[in-house]
Parts: C-alpha cells; sequence; structure tokens
C-alpha cells in the first residue's frame, strides 16, 4: 500500500468519531466502577438498549432523530437507575465484596442482552433516516458524523460546567476522591448514586445510537466495543473524567490510525480490538492507575 | 430415547468438568476467570488439528491438555499479580482476542469456517450409535473421574488449605511465609489444563469446531453452574452443571409438547442471567456449602 494515496485526514476524522462514541460509552462505566469499586460488565447492554430505543422512537415518530437521540437518553438512564436499585444498590447493601458485584453484573447483562434478542429478533436493523453525505475538501463527511462530533463536543462542554460549577456535580467529585470524607461533610451519596446511574447509562444510550447510526443496530453492538472501553477506562485510571475523555479519543485515534499498519501488514482490520488490549495489558503492567494519574508518595 | 439421553449425560459430564476447573480457580483460590472459554477453545483446537494429522485421539488429548497448562501458566505468571478486577476484565478480552485471531487466520484453523471432519476417539466401522454414545460416554465420565478425584487430593491436603487461605486473606497468607503467586498460579494452570481437556473432548465428540462455539456466552455459563451448585464443593460443581443442562434440555423438550412463545435458546440465556444474580444475592455459597477439610 502506498503511503501517499492515504487520506490522513479522513483517518483523523474517523477517530474522532469512533473517539466521541467511546466517550459516551466509557464515561457512565468510569464514573459507577469508581463509585461502586465494580466494573459492571453489564454496562455494555446499555449501548444496545439506547440504540433500540432510538429504533423504536424513529419507527413512530419518523425523521425525528433528535428526538430519538432524547428518548434513547431518558430511557436507557432510567434503566440504569431500575439496574441500580434492583440489583446493585441491594448487593451493595449487603455488603458483598467487588467480585461478586462484578459477577452479578455479568449475570445481569446476559438477561439484559437477551432479551433484547427475544424482543428484537436476531437480524440487524437499520435507522430509517437518511444521512446525507458529502465533501468536504478531501474528506467525505456525513451529516451523522458531524452530528456525533457537534454533540461529545456539547456534551463535554456541559459535563465540565456540571463538575465545576454545580453542587451536586462538585459532591460527585468528591464522593469518587474520597467516599468516607465526602459522606462526613453531609454528602447524600444515594441522591449522587442515583443521579449517576442515570447519566452514565443516558450517555451509554447516546453512544449506542451513534454507534448503531454509523453501522446497523445488533443486541451485541455494545459488547464489541468492551474491550476499547476498558482500555480506555483502564488508561484514563478509573477515577477522572476528564482524563476518561482525553483517553477515549486517544484510543479513538489510534486504532483507526492502526487500520494503516494492519492493511501494510496485510491483516484484517478486525485486529484493532487486539491493539485496543495490546494498550490494555501494557497500561496494566507498566502504569496501573492510568496514564494521567500522579500517586502521591 | 436412549441416545438422548446418553447425550445428556455427556454434556452434563463435559460441562461438569468446566464447572471443576472453575472451582479450584474460583471457588478454592478466589482467582477471577472470565476467560474460560479460552481454554476450552485451547483444548478443542489442539487436539483438533492433531488427529486430523492422522495422530491418535488420546496424543491429541494430552496435547490439548499440555497446550492449555502453557498458555495458562504464561497468562497466570505474567498477569496474576495485578489487581482482581482487572485480572477478570484481562481474561475476558483475551477470550475475544484469540477468538478474532483464529476467526481471521486460515492458516492456523481455517478462519471462520473452523476444523471439519475430526476424527472420532472410536474410528470403529460399523458402529451403531447407541454404542459410540456409550464409548462416549464412558471416555468422558473416565476423564471427569480423574479429574475428580486429583482434585478431592488436592483439597483435602495442606496444599488445598493454602489455596483456602489465600482465597480469605492474600496478604496474612503471605506474612506466613507462603509464596501465594505460587500457588495462584499453579491453581490457574490446573483448572487451564482441565478444560483443555474438555474442549479435547468435544472436538472430537461432535466432530468439528468453529470460533462460535467458543463465545463469551460459554465463560458466563460455566460461571452460573459452578455459583449454582457451589463454588467451594467439588459435588457442587457437578450438581450445578446438571442443574443448568437439565434447564436447557428441559426447555427443549417443553418446546416440542407446547408452543411456548420465547426461543429456547433466549429462554435459557436469560435464566441464567437471573439466576446468577439471585444466587450472589441470596445463596453465594451456592446449593452445597463449602466442606470442612477431612483430615485422616
Amino acid at each position: 500500500m502506498d503511503l501517499a494515496s492515504i487520506n490522513f485526514l479522513q483517518i483523523f476524522l474517523n477517530g474522532l468519531i469512533t473517539g466521541s462514541i467511546y466517550f459516551l460509552a466509557a464515561l457512565g462505566l468510569s464514573l459507577t466502577y469508581s463509585l461502586l469499586n465494580f466494573p459492571n460488565i453489564s454496562h455494555a447492554e446499555f449501548l444496545a438498549f439506547g440504540a433500540y430505543a432510538a429504533y423504536i422512537s424513529l419507527e413512530i415518530i419518523e425523521n425525528n432523530f433528535f428526538l430519538a437521540i432524547m428518548v434513547a437518553f431518558i430511557l436507557t438512564g432510567l434503566l440504569g437507575i431500575l439496574s441500580y436499585l434492583i440489583v446493585f444498590k441491594p448487593l451493595s447493601k449487603r455488603g458483598v465484596a467487588s467480585m461478586h458485584l462484578t459477577i452479578a453484573s455479568l449475570g445481569y447483562g446476559l438477561f439484559l442482552r437477551y432479551s433484547i434478542y427475544q424482543i428484537f429478533g436476531r437480524e440487524a436493523l437499520t435507522y430509517k433516516i437518511w444521512f446525507e453525505a458529502f465533501n468536504i475538501g478531501p474528506i467525505r463527511v456525513t451529516s451523522l458524523w458531524i452530528l456525533i462530533i457537534l454533540t461529545s463536543l456539547i456534551l463535554v462542554f456541559l459535563l465540565h460546567l456540571f463538575l465545576k460549577k454545580t453542587l451536586i456535580g462538585k459532591a460527585m467529585r468528591a464522593l469518587s476522591n474520597n467516599q468516607i470524607l465526602a459522606m462526613i461533610c453531609g454528602i447524600d451519596k444515594e441522591k449522587i448514586l442515583l443521579l449517576v446511574w442515570f447519566i452514565g447509562a443516558g450517555l451509554a444510550g447516546i453512544g449506542g445510537v451513534f454507534r448503531a447510526g454509523d453501522t446497523r443496530i445488533t443486541p451485541i453492538l455494545g459488547w464489541d466495543l468492551m474491550i476499547s472501553i476498558f482500555a480506555i477506562i483502564i488508561l484514563g485510571g478509573i477515577k477522572n473524567p476528564y482524563s476518561i475523555i482525553a483517553s477515549a479519543y486517544i484510543i479513538g485515534l489510534i486504532e483507526n490510525f492502526s487500520i494503516i499498519l494492519l492493511t501494510i501488514l496485510n491483516l484484517s482490520t478486525e485486529y484493532k480490538a487486539i491493539i485496543a488490549f495490546i494498550i490494555l495489558i501494557v497500561i496494566i503492567l507498566l502504569k496501573p492507575y492510568g496514564l494521567f494519574t500522579k500517586i502521591e508518595k | 430415547m436412549i441416545a438422548f439421553i446418553l447425550d445428556t449425560l455427556i454434556w452434563i459430564a463435559l460441562y461438569s468438568i468446566l464447572s471443576l476447573s472453575l472451582s479450584i480457580e474460583y471457588g478454592f483460590t478466589g482467582i477471577m476467570n472470565f476467560g474460560k472459554a479460552l481454554f476450552f477453545m485451547i483444548g478443542a483446537y489442539v487436539s483438533a488439528i492433531v488427529t486430523l494429522n492422522g495422530l491418535n485421539y488420546f496424543i491429541g488429548l494430552l496435547f490439548a491438555i499440555l497446550f492449555s497448562a502453557l498458555i495458562g501458566l504464561i497468562l497466570s505468571i505474567s498477569m496474576i499479580r495485578i489487581r482482581e478486577d482487572y485480572f477478570a476484565i484481562v481474561t475476558l478480552a483475551l477470550n475475544e482476542c484469540f477468538r478474532i485471531i483464529l476467526k481471521n487466520e486460515y492458516w492456523i484453523a481455517g478462519g471462520p469456517i473452523g476444523l471439519r471432519n475430526i476424527p472420532s476417539a472410536f474410528p470403529l466401522k460399523n458402529l451403531s450409535y447407541e454404542i459410540f454414545l456409550l464409548l462416549n460416554l464412558l471416555l468422558i465420565i473416565g476423564i471427569l473421574l480423574f479429574f475428580y478425584l486429583f482434585l478431592r487430593i488436592i483439597i483435602n491436603s495442606p496444599y488445598g488449605r493454602i489455596l483456602r487461605a489465600i482465597r480469605e486473606d492474600e496478604l496474612l497468607t503471605q506474612t506466613l511465609g507462603k509464596n501465594t503467586f505460587k500457588y495462584k498460579t499453579q491453581a490457574f494452570t490446573i483448572g487451564s489444563a482441565m478444560a483443555g481437556a474438555a474442549g479435547s473432548f468435544l472436538s472430537q465428540y461432535i466432530g468439528y469446531v468453529s470460533t462460535d462455539l467458543f463465545l463469551s456466552t460459554t465463560t458466563f455459563t460455566i460461571w452460573i453452574m459452578c455459583i449454582i451448585g457451589g463454588p467451594s464443593n467439588i459435588n457442587g460443581a457437578i450438581i450445578g452443571a446438571l442443574f443448568m443442562r437439565g434447564i436447557e434440555r428441559g426447555t427443549r423438550i417443553l418446546k416440542d409438547y407446547v408452543s411456548i412463545p420465547i426461543d429456547p435458546n433466549n429462554f435459557m440465556f436469560i435464566i441464567t442471567g437471573i439466576l446468577m444474580v439471585i444466587f450472589i444475592m441470596y445463596k453465594p455459597e451456592g446449593i452445597l456449602r463449602e466442606k470442612r477439610m477431612r483430615v485422616e
């Protein structure tokens, strides 16, 4: 493959889009991971759930993609709250080890995924909406891609305002930083946790809609991203939302640029999941607290 | 009808081995292995490749055990020191990675099509189907019995006591002067070898292997068997396999007589998921509790 023929700008754009979807998918997982101290494996199913929620919305009210995104956000957020209240809250109340919470999340994820299979069937679906494609200079974009990048930029900005300027956001950061100290200061952990599950799952739902719009809607749509999402979480050091956003874009860009390498080596592009896995292993072995975390000595 | 019963028994024994192998890792040593299907897969592929090259099945079985033990050893030496939740994530991801590699590299084992026409362990001519099943059943029960007795000796020995101590408090065990790293890698290697043996049997029994047989849902099925039966009890592992396979076969039979509005495969996994949460919530020790050690 000739290096000169590669459209680097296009790959950069693709990386940004992948990164945006990853950021939406990973943020909720990192929030619940840092607050409840276990990797919620059923988080992947929230993406699929969001994608199907948007699908139903588009079936009922056609051609209104914004409404579909909102529906996906709210419904998946509610699913997140429900999951917390039904499964994870009773478990943490019983004081089970984080190991058991992980196993329970695995079972719960299985339940969610196969319920979706049962309701919508095995065939991949597509949204009944047409995303226009056009050229800007040397790169080809679709209206969906512009929407993805704009939405995630707005969400990053809103999230920043929320975390830094509002009292609830500050309480949230305090909780993930030092739970006992925050609770002594009178922060209501339960209220914050409900909000965290709502926002986290809701964002994953939006991520699922974007991913589904970019590819197709299948029940394993979230599961396919799982390796990359875990790589992001661990690269970002779990606790800090800002480093999660940064590492989402890093992984997104690396995966897309690795396609060049893979095509030069004549390998399948499915291997980009393995690239994410290698990053995951290297980070765990060399910098287990994440790329951006400074360890106080 | 006899064929159906024999087939069911074979699958129960097969999953009992897998469930037992998780029991030594998770139930006794406390290692979170979410990549069980990986070692199952390695055993199946290695054995299939060996027997397709014209060697006897039992050589294939030996190779499968050794090879999956080797991979388990390498993985645990390099990774077992990390935090347990990270280890769970790594094993889960590694399973998917190996599957992607096997699916895309045609030269290893046929890519997505997999390997077909794997010779059976009993290449006798004019064999009736029932006799074939009976021989297979004897073979798998032999393998199961071997591992069962092996684990029974291990867990009732001072060695087993150290494994349990690691599960309860690793730091404390270290302060008692035990090299916990060594014990954990050994337990993981034993578990991997057992899963490899199960995979080897599977490949010769059904006659083909493909990557679709070893999705991470397979791992989850093994986990639920282990948890329902009782992770820290070797009889429990078998009870769990019996229970879950019973549900699976039961829904299949039920489908022939009553029309249920739900696909049996989906139903199986939905039930599995719900049971997993319920058991972790109300009965994390499973149906059979951990026994006291038999000291002779």
